[in-house]
């Protein structure tokens, strides 16, 4: 998502993922965000990054798997003083159910230190209002690089038992609409550049 | 104006600098950070100079532009058929086999789009793009003759460390004085 300086507007980029789900049918929902679907993670960033250049508070949300393939424009962003902040499900964090996700779990996290982007693995859904304000700030604060926040795979998918076949659908949609309901607040206390 | 690592950078650039330019963006990342700006300033003609090689690198955002249709983007794409600034600039690009970077715009969902083989054509498509509602794609096939090695070394007129600066203070400003504008006009 994105949120300009002039508040007029807001939008964010995102490719699909498990865990935000709930956070992005919500934006869709709403519509008060700017949201825009891409093809490719390292797509939306370059979106995302494009939209800060005029004047936009650039988020890109995805899966960790998308780091994997973004390397190369976060460097950019970086090299070209270009951020924007990156909302990551899943990570290399415990709790991850499916082997399938094992090279995204392996490759997200050391990308992240590997082009020294700060960033802030989440635990607790208390703490997501402040973490995303403090990151916006980070990225608008003068580092001039892309921050990120990674959300342990149970932070919005909290342990609810439920049974098949809405265990997906529950367990998704439900934690997040309680964690991230207000996340329009999240960029509320952030002054206008 | 965004445009891909290639030839295009160095004419564009003698010919005028505008601070609203980022020269040799990284290969698939030209059109996807030029989308981002023509959604995210709608007023503004927004332009993306792409070569076949940096397309076919990322081609995928051909639907993205078709989902979300800026009317304010224009994708220009110069088509020579090779990798031409990299080693010995002899390896083609797939365009040579058969691929149709505009038969893939089509496929995507985009509808204004144009393969232009001459100068005259490419001004005629160029001039239809600034008239009618886009997004647009463009091809112009382009020969091999304008390879940068052999015409000596080239500079650009700014360092990519400082280019996201500059643009970035010139989008505000350019906006901050239109709003201004229109708030004084109101």
């Amino acid at each position: 998502m994105t949120v300009s300086s002039q508040r007029e507007s807001t939008s964010r980029c995102s490719c699909p993922d498990s865990m935000l789900d709930g956070v992005e049918q919500l934006i869709l929902e709403r519509g008060d965000i700017e949201a825009y679907q891409c093809s490719r993670e390292d797509e939306g960033i370059a979106m995302a990054m494009g939209a800060f250049l005029v004047g936009k508070r650039p988020v890109a949300l995805m899966e960790g798997s998308g780091i994997g393939m973004s390397a190369l424009i976060l460097a950019r962003g970086i090299v070209q003083k270009t951020p924007t902040m990156l909302i990551i499900g899943h990570n290399s964090t415990l709790g991850e159910r499916y082997d399938y996700h094992g090279a995204t779990r392996l490759v997200a996290e050391p990308v992240l230190r590997a082009l020294s982007i700060p960033y802030h693995v989440l635990y607790d859904p208390a703490h997501i209002r402040n973490v995303v304000i403090e990151a916006q700030a980070t990225v608008e604060g003068g580092s001039a690089c892309p921050s990120a926040s990674s959300c342990r795979a149970t932070l919005f998918a909290r342990s609810e038992r439920v049974d098949e076949p809405n265990r997906r659908a529950s367990i998704h949609r439900r934690p997040a609409q309680r964690c991230c309901n207000d996340y329009q607040s999240w960029f509320g206390e952030l002054p206008d550049r | 104006m965004i445009i891909s690592p290639g030839l295009a950078n160095y004419p564009i650039a003698e010919a005028k600098d505008e601070p609203l330019t980022l020269y040799n963006m990284d290969m698939p990342y030209t059109t996807p950070m030029a989308l981002g700006i023509a959604l995210g300033w709608p007023e503004r003609k927004v332009i993306s100079i792409e070569g076949d090689g940096s397309l076919l690198a990322g081609p995928g955002v051909l639907s993205t532009v078709a989902r979300y249709q800026p009317k304010n983007l224009l994708m220009f794409v110069f088509d020579n058929g090779a990798y031409l600034t990299t080693g010995s600039g002899k390896a083609p690009t797939a365009t040579v086999f058969g691929t149709d970077i505009e038969q893939l715009g089509r496929a995507a969902g985009l509808t204004n789009t144009r393969t232009v083989h001459d100068l005259d054509a490419a001004t005629k498509a160029v001039n239809a793009a600034f008239i009618e509602p886009g997004p647009w794609l463009i091809v112009a096939k382009v020969d091999k003759q304008d390879r940068p090695a052999e015409r000596g070394p080239h500079t650009l007129p700014m360092y990519v460390y400082e280019a996201g600066l500059v643009f970035h203070r010139a989008a505000l400003q350019e906006r901050s004085v239109k709003n201004n504008n229109a708030t004084n006009l109101g």
